[in-house]
């Protein structure tokens, strides 16, 4: 009977253990590194209530601080319709019952959101007081009701003294109410301020690391495969250090657990009640220890569910294996602080105090003067003072941001929304001439730019864009790679290997002859310099080794020419058509059957609404980017390849796409491609804007022509590209040419010492589903995902549910991992990268030792806008409503507001936005759109964020009569 | 034939220019001039090419024997009854080599961080403390008077400990700045102990008296300068702060503690040669340090996990070598292989942060996963010998603990004193003007009804 109470009780923390997870970061190895909200386990939440939730639990950041939103209030980034417009939504118009007379409730929160002061008391706010003109002068935000009411009440100085006399008597002082102790640390750091976690942390880096090295150490860590428990048993047993006392009892204690062969869930409850910790405080306790440091143990988490994503195999990353550990760690650690006394470490019923960060008098003073109540109304009626606390908790802080943030968004959704309705009759009024070439590239937000460059350039372009893995969700191996990446979106785990394939093998043979030499050499330095005789030989010639640094740190560029110049590729083909019956590698179909090719282009050409129309030339650009001094390099990359670089998608894709019984098959279900259409696949390396075409040699001869046209104007239209992307750059001068422009970006690429080789999704803000045919030639900042979708070959709306599946989770999890990482840098992001140190191949410290650092660095997202995605989607409300009914992933997306949408007619040029109440009809502010040539004549000499206008260039010069 | 005084000229020049940049730099920052990150770049630029430049020129006239070592004397600082303080410079092929080292790797390095620190809080302040840096390097590396180069080493082990500190808003890197400082310190003792023995038994600072001394006081004063080396080189047991020192920005991880900060140590042993030739002792001491250096920096680098302690260690390990070299006298080699594990450190370390990029281009030659490495040592040792090795060597030999134990004995010590001392205060003063001990007042209300 006590067996089995003893078996559920395991299976319990099993259980809990297993909770506990989503309190944990969920980012991957930094080589598979893929966006996704920081707080997707509060996803089931709304938004607010998510991040309130979440900030209170990590400690960190809901939304950006109310002096921020203030600037932008005085920059004008924020206006007073938009803060109005929120507040009639949000506040309700009654009086607010004290203070000035008339004063509503919605003109009280108005005025605490611009003017309530905070003071972290203490000195400052002594000096405040005494000696600064506080006192004697009324804040700039009053309203004028208030200030009136206060001026006529007597000298300024003397009014607001008393005011604060009454405020610093009456306020509410009494302590926050006690939080029960769990975690023994807690209590000890409270009573004794020792912190057993400084003892704890140095020594569980060291071993996580050693543990989840995924190659960067000579000598691993041995009996890695018994698991993290076991091993770090086994570790902790052998002869003690005695430089060491605190370890020492771990030890005797590791040796008797492996003898009675405990398990680690036993461990945990054993650790748990020999800490004094109650039952009922388990789970509490594992998610505080978790939350103690919780980068390292996120990392058991996903190599748990990913381990195809590892640099290395690795051994079993069982998250309740850590937290055993970590729980005996702690345990040594309190004993070891607490020994001189009792031994207790957490006395039952130990509560912890809680202190007050802010000075409650100056905020009620602060707010008392902003609402015009006088002193002797506060003296003689001591409610209106409990009145108005009362007030400030139902709008505090976070309240407040809260509603500045929506306040926020809704400025940019209005200049965006307003820009569309006046931009659409614009162009619906054209006859765009037919394509010579259609373009198809990612719906990333980088690529927009490319997209309106090429249009402005000829008006026979035609663009769409898709998710950059074009359907083609497979595990590639590129030539000479012993290893294969997925490259398709993050939550999908491929089936299908793709391999690239030398056309001469002979060839290939002799060149990977040549590059394992190469290897051989570049390896035994890299691995031999750290060793202490082959590095003293090596070390002896190092002086040689200042001709490529100076080189590389004085001209990149021209070390980047050199060092690529000597390793030109041979000719490749993929190995894209499954052999009939099919081969399977590692557990993967090796290539596609025709069949399913079929299924991929149909597919996709339906989702981008290229089902007639074909051009001769359909270019299809994966996209992904080189850098160097940047370990996040990966979240540059593709994210709907999950990180990876989609060049090889778009090539496959292509070679499927120009296929004859492909092309006869599609014929049967009604998408004609002309026989002189042909497909290519290319490459668009977004740091340093090279574009990159596959199987050239394949175009047939009466292509060629047009290819080198349509290339020459990428060309083009990548110089332009680069010379947008460089007015966001400080350090590139805002008067640079085009073609200087191209080689400033090409320079930062190779560039060891640059930490922002691009602004990667940084400043994305938009996403729009629908035909390129109403937003073309609108300028849209590099800030929009677009996806091509027409409606007009959707009738029962299958199409756009897929896509919305797709796209709809893909562009939250960029949107918001920028929100968190920007909003606070340190608890969601990675702060500054400039202390990085890449550890174990697979993350990064801060320094010589921290916790895994998750989230981006600070470098990243610095010009980012902290908003929520703003969809805006061709279709009827209705049909959206009906979409999100069947998607219930979407509906918790759309509907707890993680992203928002707007439903858009542009026939009827109608939209309606996605409020909390449901779709409601969208109406525009403003009717004016400015008009320029090119997009160079509206951004040029700026490097803020700008609002859309039209540009004509890329027009047809004749219009529709 | 260059004539002397052009060259005593060049050398003098060379000395006062950084000098020169850093003043310029300090009035810039105390008088709010817009300082501009272009402008501070062309600063040091043109400092750090002229300065490249005569160092070249020295360098290479030096080695090729187209001039001799020669001495520049720019006066007396103080002088006090036997003891003068003079700025004597002296520069021979040693000299003029690690000279050169500075130059050009501080130049490329101040390149570097152009880029790299752009838009950082921290811009000014980082190349004001690389100017005191080359300022201290220049005077180590020429100066010709002990206690002129003890001025050079203290300028590096402050600004070290400061750009370790980099990072000023977190906790960490101060802290192990104090760290990586309080280790200078310690064997800044044993430094200036050395000076003062010198003077007082040979009334001379002067390195090039010191091949006249006799065996006894060589080896008391020989004793002092190799502990006084110890610090700055992480010898053994004062390894510990480097692995620390990576908490700074990457470009000064590299300049210091990968290149010149720690490759001063065995530059000033090479300087100091014709002492430890006067008695076999030191050399015996400087080998044996040397060696346990080597092998507890290659045991230890061999399990690190993170990129920039594995380069760490493996810098030490190398210099650990050196001092071997210069215990057994090999002076030459050891100079060479200073030489060039300075600059392919350095280099190392400015790619860390690319290291994933570079793994995969290697993977990609290679074809194949690398060679697992540390095999042998499993194969060797038994499972119950590797453990232990493991752990001792994870834990880095348990050094860090072991001064941690030295400084907690430090502290009581001091704790001691300071309640004598607040007992005597309070004994001597009034009751009421008695010592409080200092807390941030929590409440308001005390503040204001004081």
């Amino acid at each position: 009977m006590a067996c089995q109470t003893q078996e559920s009780k395991t299976a319990a923390v099993e259980k809990m253990v297993a909770h506990c997870e989503h309190v944990l970061p969920g980012q991957r190895p930094l080589d598979a590194f893929v966006h996704h909200n920081t707080l997707h386990s509060f996803e089931h939440l709304s938004f607010e209530e998510g991040v309130e939730k979440a900030a209170i639990l990590f400690g960190a950041n809901p939304y950006p601080q109310e002096d921020a939103f203030r600037q932008d209030w005085k920059s004008g980034r924020i206006r007073a319709v938009d803060l109005d417009a929120v507040l009639k939504q949000r506040v309700d118009d009654s009086p607010l019952g004290f203070g000035a007379p008339g004063m509503s409730k919605r003109d009280a929160v108005r005025a605490l959101m611009l003017g309530l002061q905070r003071s972290d008391g203490g000195h400052s706010l002594h000096w405040r007081i005494t000696e600064s003109k506080e006192l004697s002068e009324f804040p700039d935000a009053m309203p004028r009701v208030s200030l009136e009411r206060l001026r006529d009440a007597g000298p300024i100085e003397s009014i607001q003294q008393a005011l604060w006399q009454i405020c610093e008597t009456q306020c509410d002082r009494s302590p926050l109410p006690n939080e029960a102790a769990v975690r023994p640390r807690d209590w000890i750091l409270q009573e004794k301020e020792l912190d057993p976690d400084t003892l704890v942390h140095p020594l569980l880096i060291r071993w996580c690391g050693a543990y989840l090295d995924g190659g960067q150490c000579y000598w691993p860590m041995g009996q890695r495969d018994l698991g993290f428990f076991t091993a770090m048993l086994h570790y902790f047993s052998a002869p003690g250090p005695v430089l060491r006392p605190w370890t020492l009892p771990l030890g005797d204690r590791a040796q008797s657990i492996i003898e009675t062969q405990t398990s680690a869930a036993q461990c945990i409850i054993d650790t748990a009640a020999r800490m004094g910790v109650p039952d009922e405080h388990l789970e509490s306790l594992i998610e505080k220890s978790l939350l103690a440091m919780p980068g390292w143990p996120g990392m058991f988490v996903q190599l748990k569910a990913r381990p195809d994503l590892a640099p290395a195999p690795m051994p079993p990353t069982e998250l309740i294996d850590y937290v055993a550990i970590r729980l005996l760690v702690d345990e040594a650690a309190a004993r070891f602080q607490v020994s001189k006394e009792t031994g207790v470490l957490l006395p039952p019923g130990a509560q912890l105090k809680r202190t007050r960060r802010k000075d409650p008098a100056w905020i009620l003073f602060s707010a008392a003067r902003l609402l015009g109540v006088l002193p002797e109304e506060a003296e003689r009626n001591p409610n209106v003072l409990r009145q108005l606390t009362t007030f400030l908790e139902d709008f505090s802080d976070t309240k407040r941001r809260a509603l500045w943030l929506l306040a926020y968004e809704r400025r940019y959704r209005h200049l965006i929304l307003d820009g569309i309705l006046n931009h659409t009759p614009r162009v619906q009024g054209l006859k765009f001439p037919k394509p010579k070439a259609q373009i198809v590239t990612c719906i990333d937000d980088r690529e927009e730019s490319l997209r309106r460059h090429l249009e402005e350039i000829d008006p026979h372009y035609e663009t769409f864009g898709a998710a950059g893995f074009y359907g083609v969700a497979m595990y590639y191996q590129n030539l000479g790679n012993p290893h294969h990446t997925p490259l398709c979106p993050a939550n999908v785990v491929p089936t299908h290997l793709i391999k690239e394939k030398p056309v001469d093998p002979k060839q290939w043979a002799k060149k990977a002859g040549s590059y394992s030499r190469q290897g051989w050499l570049k390896e035994n330095i890299s691995v031999g310099q750290n060793t202490l005789l082959r590095g003293g030989l090596i070390s002896l010639w190092g002086w040689s080794s200042i001709i490529p640094m100076a080189t590389r740190l004085l001209a990149p560029r021209l070390y980047g020419k050199i060092s690529s110049g000597g390793s030109k590729g041979i000719p490749t083909r993929l190995e894209i058509e499954a052999a009939p019956t099919p081969v399977f590698e590692h557990g993967f179909q090796v290539g596609y059957t025709v069949d399913e090719m079929i299924n991929i282009v149909a597919r996709y050409l339906e989702d981008i609404g290229l089902t007639q129309d074909f051009a001769p030339l359909v270019i299809f650009l994966g996209h992904g980017s080189r850098s160097m001094n940047n370990p996040h390099e990966a979240a540059h990359d593709c994210g709907a390849c999950g990180g990876g670089r989609g060049g090889p998608n778009a090539r496959a894709f292509a070679m499927m796409a120009n296929r004859k019984d492909v092309r006869a098959a599609l014929a049967e279900i009604g998408i004609t491609i002309p026989e002189e259409t042909w497909f290519i696949g290319g490459y668009h390396n977004t740091a340093d804007d090279e574009i990159e075409y596959f199987d050239l040699d394949l175009i047939p001869e009466q292509r060629k022509e047009g290819f080198d046209a349509a290339k020459k104007d990428l060309d083009k239209a990548r110089e332009l590209d680069a010379h947008e992307r460089c007015r966001r750059f400080e350090s590139a001068p805002l008067n640079l040419a085009p073609k200087a422009a191209l080689q400033h970006v090409e320079n930062r690429v190779e560039d060891l010492a640059q930490p922002r080789p691009e602004y990667g999704h940084c400043t994305n803000a938009l996403c729009i589903v629908g035909k390129r045919a109403w937003n073309r030639g609108l300028f849209l900042d590099r800030r929009v995902f677009l996806q091509s979708y027409d409606p007009a070959i959707d009738e029962d709306s299958a199409i756009l549910e897929r896509i919305l599946a797709m796209v709809g989770p893909v562009g939250a999890g960029i949107s918001l991992e920028y929100y968190f990482s920007f909003v606070d840098p340190d608890r969601y992001g990675s702060s500054t990268k400039l202390p990085h140190n890449v550890t174990g191949l697979l993350g990064v410290m801060n320094g010589p030792s921290s916790d895994l650092r998750t989230g981006l660095p600070w470098q990243m997202v610095e010009i980012h806008e902290p908003m929520r995605l703003l969809n805006i989607i061709e279709a009827h409300p209705q049909q959206l409503l009906e979409i999100l009914e069947r998607q219930p992933a979407l509906k918790a997306l759309v509907v707890n507001r993680w992203i928002l949408i707007v439903a858009y007619d542009p026939q009827e040029g109608k939209m309606w936005f996605f409020d909390e109440e449901g779709f409601v009809p969208y109406e525009a502010e403003s009717h004016e759109l400015p008009e320029r040539q090119k997009s160079g004549d509206w951004y040029g000499g700026r490097r803020d964020h700008l609002p859309p206008a039209t540009l004509t260039s890329g027009f047809p010069e004749r219009e529709l009569s | 034939m260059i004539s002397t005084e052009f060259l005593q000229g060049l050398l003098g020049l060379t000395l006062a220019l950084p000098l020169l940049s850093l003043l310029i730099l300090t009035i810039g920052i105390s008088f709010g001039f817009n300082l501009t990150e272009r402008r501070i770049h062309q600063l040091l630029g043109v400092e750090l090419s002229l300065g490249l430049l005569s160092a070249s020129l020295f360098f290479i006239s030096l080695l090729c024997g187209w001039i001799e070592p020669f001495s520049v004397d720019l006066g007396t600082l103080i002088a006090a009854g036997s003891y003068d303080f003079g700025l004597v410079f002296h520069l021979d092929i040693l000299g003029a080599m690690f000279l050169w080292l500075t130059m050009a790797l501080v130049g490329l390095v101040g390149a570097f961080s152009a880029n790299y620190l752009h838009q950082d809080e921290g811009f000014i302040r980082f190349y004001w403390l690389l100017l005191a840096f080359v300022i201290g390097l220049e005077i180590i590396a020429t100066a010709e008077r002990l206690d002129l180069v003890f001025v050079g080493w203290e300028l590096l082990g402050i600004s070290s400990a400061l750009l370790i500190a980099y990072f000023i808003r977190r906790k960490g890197p101060v802290e192990n700045g104090l760290r990586a400082f309080a280790a200078y310190r310690i064997t800044d003792v044993g430094l200036l102990c050395g000076i003062v023995t010198l003077h007082h038994l040979s009334h001379t600072t002067s390195i090039s008296a010191l091949a006249r001394i006799d065996s006894t006081t060589a080896l008391m004063v020989g004793g002092f300068f190799v502990f006084g080396a110890m610090g700055k080189g992480a010898i053994v047991p004062f390894t510990p702060w480097l692995p620390r020192a990576m908490e700074g920005p990457t470009p000064s991880s590299a300049i210091f503690y990968g290149a010149l900060s720690i490759h001063a140590s065995p530059f000033l042993l090479l300087r100091l040669a014709p002492l430890f030739d006067q008695h076999l002792v030191l050399r015996e001491i400087i080998f044996t340090l040397g060696i346990i250096t080597a092998i507890h920096a290659s045991m230890v680098g061999r399990v690190q996990n993170d990129i920039k302690c594995s380069l760490a260690y493996a810098a030490v390990a190398q210099v650990g070598v050196m001092w071997m070299f210069i215990g057994l006298g090999f002076y030459k080699i050891a100079a060479f292989h200073l030489f060039g594990h300075t600059v392919i450190r350095t280099w190392q370390l400015l790619r860390s942060p690319s290291i994933l990029h570079e793994r995969h281009q290697l993977l990609n030659l290679l074809g194949k996963d690398l060679n697992p490495t540390g095999r042998h040592l499993e194969r060797l040792l038994p499972l119950s010998v590797q453990r232990w090795a493991y752990r001792v060597a994870l834990e880095r030999w348990y050094l860090n603990e072991l001064w941690d134990i030295v400084a907690g004995f430090f502290m009581s010590i001091l704790k001691t004193i300071d309640r004598v001392d607040r007992r005597w205060s309070s004994f001597m003063e009034s009751e009421s003007a008695g010592y409080q001990e200092e807390k941030p007042q929590k409440t308001l209300t005390g503040v204001i009804k004081k």
